[in-house]
């Protein structure tokens, strides 16, 4: 492949994060190239958000290297603050402001903490919405939303700010089933788009068809990696196996 | 003997003496309050600094909700100028000891408001990289005081009343000319009656004025919940 020839856009190396004594994240490796999708998959309480989290600095890590667009994250607050100007990412409880329409929940930081002027930032954020599929729901305040709704304005804000990869912490963890599709369809536009994604996520369908590459995490470090042939058809560890199975993975063909 | 209406405009010069001491006890608290309840706030990412002023402020904190505002007058008006050998006004001692009596509360009522914002919107505004002071202004400051107005309400209320302790030191306002009143005429009753029903009064004024302010600040949610509920 010859994106392997590139740096990547993000690189952790043996990523070590420790809560107390528990030890969430042990020694953890990945690389996510330009434009690549990333699948992160495990049972809860793998580490596999921990993982995503300590990207933008969100959790801090204990040992290890993340390096972010160039940017090494050492734990100094410059190195942290540069590292969000390149990560957008999306949570599972959506985590919108709900005193802010949709407009501004996603033209907040691209005005406030970038400088772009209202104008500009409302041009490209109704341009974002639309990409979402919420073309004409700008003035709508987050409680006037569905779940789903919110999530993909919630996805709108974290690209506003024209980040070079987004996070996506199980952004449909919490949806109705029946607008987890509508999520995932903007997601795979993404991917199609070029957008750089890591996405924590227990939807197999969705890993197998978008992702690049799956990442297999369980107690802390990565079982297994693979693409979605191989990974998921053909497991070769117990572990990813006993998982696999207790997703009914069958279902995913 | 005189009668009680002659001293009809001293008492209202008085009144307006007690909404001035008020107004500007109210102003001090509310800004003490703000600061040091944005400050002191225990939240997600927090500078370093704001946790050192968190220690002064919760000492400031225990100090002034333990000391009677009365006596903090008696020592700012008194104590500091025996002490210092430095006149202050009497307005000066009374509105100084309202703001820090009154902003230890404030400061409390805002800092519960911040804690109660979800810790989400700290993650979700740490994820796009806005500042602490963009943080506290965009996202933190509506909710906050969607919180703690009506506490916030309820401590002016409270300065009001207080100002009646500036008689104390005698500071001319409505219930120090009240009790001159009282003197100089006689009249118990009436007198008193007649300040209890201005304190009532003003105090209801500023609990409406109050409430409006406690409606504007939830408009946008409330009108996005109901308009949602109607769905």
């Amino acid at each position: 492949m010859s994106e392997m020839l590139k740096t990547p856009v993000v690189s952790l190396k043996g990523v070590i994060k420790k809560y107390g004594s528990v030890v969430a994240v042990n020694g953890v490796d990945l690389e996510v190239f330009e434009s690549q999708t990333v699948a992160i998959i495990g049972p809860s309480g793998s580490g596999k958000s921990t993982v995503i989290r300590t990207i933008n600095g969100l959790e801090s890590h204990d040992g290890g290297e993340i390096v972010v667009n160039g940017v090494t994250l050492d734990g100094s607050k410059s190195s942290i603050r540069d590292v969000r100007n390149d990560v957008g990412m999306v949570f599972q409880q959506f985590n919108l402001f709900p005193y802010m329409s949709a407009l501004d929940n996603i033209t907040l930081a691209p005005r406030r903490r970038q400088g772009v002027s209202r104008l500009d930032a409302e041009a490209h954020g109704m341009e974002l919405l639309e990409k979402v599929g919420l073309k004409g729901f700008e003035s709508r305040y987050p409680s006037e939303l569905s779940g789903g709704q919110q999530q993909r304005v919630a996805i709108a804000r974290g690209l506003a700010t024209k980040p070079k990869v987004m996070l996506f912490d199980e952004p449909t963890s919490a949806l109705d089933p029946e607008v987890v599709q509508d999520v995932l369809g903007v997601m795979k536009d993404l991917a199609h788009d070029g957008v750089t994604m890591i996405v924590v996520t227990h939807e197999l369908t969705f890993a197998a068809q978008v992702a690049n590459s799956i990442v297999f995490m369980d107690a802390g470090v990565v079982v297994e990696q693979g693409d979605g042939d191989s990974l998921l058809r053909n497991p070769q560890h117990k572990r990813t196996i006993r998982f696999l199975s207790s997703l009914n993975a069958s279902s995913f063909d | 003997m005189t009668s009680v209406i002659d001293y009809t405009e001293l008492f209202l010069t008085a009144v307006v003496y007690t909404i001035a001491l008020s107004v500007m006890s109210i102003i001090g608290g509310t800004l003490v309050g703000v600061v040091f309840g944005f400050l002191s706030a225990r939240r997600l990412e927090a500078p370093h600094w704001f946790r050192a002023a968190r220690v002064f402020i919760d000492i400031y904190v225990r100090i002034f909700r333990s000391v009677p505002p009365l006596v903090l007058m008696f020592l700012l008006y008194f104590g500091v100028s025996a002490a210092m050998n430095l006149s202050i006004s009497m307005t000066a001692a009374v509105v100084l000891a309202l703001t820090l009596f009154v902003g230890a509360y404030q400061s409390e009522n805002i800092r519960a408001g911040v804690e109660s914002v979800p810790r989400g919107q700290a993650e979700a505004s740490a994820a796009l990289g806005l500042g602490i002071f963009s943080r506290m202004r965009y996202v933190e400051a509506r909710p906050t005081f969607a919180v703690a107005l009506p506490s916030m309400v309820g401590q002016w209320v409270v300065t009001i009343k207080d100002t009646s302790l500036a008689s104390g030191i005698g500071v001319v306002e409505a219930t120090t000319i009240a009790l001159t009143v009282r003197q100089a005429t006689g009249e118990t009753w009436l007198v008193f009656l007649v300040l209890g029903v201005t304190y009532f009064l003003i105090n209801r004024g500023v609990a409406l004025l109050g409430s409006v302010l406690e409606k504007r600040i939830s408009r946008s949610t409330s009108r996005a919940q109901s308009r949602a509920a109607l769905v």
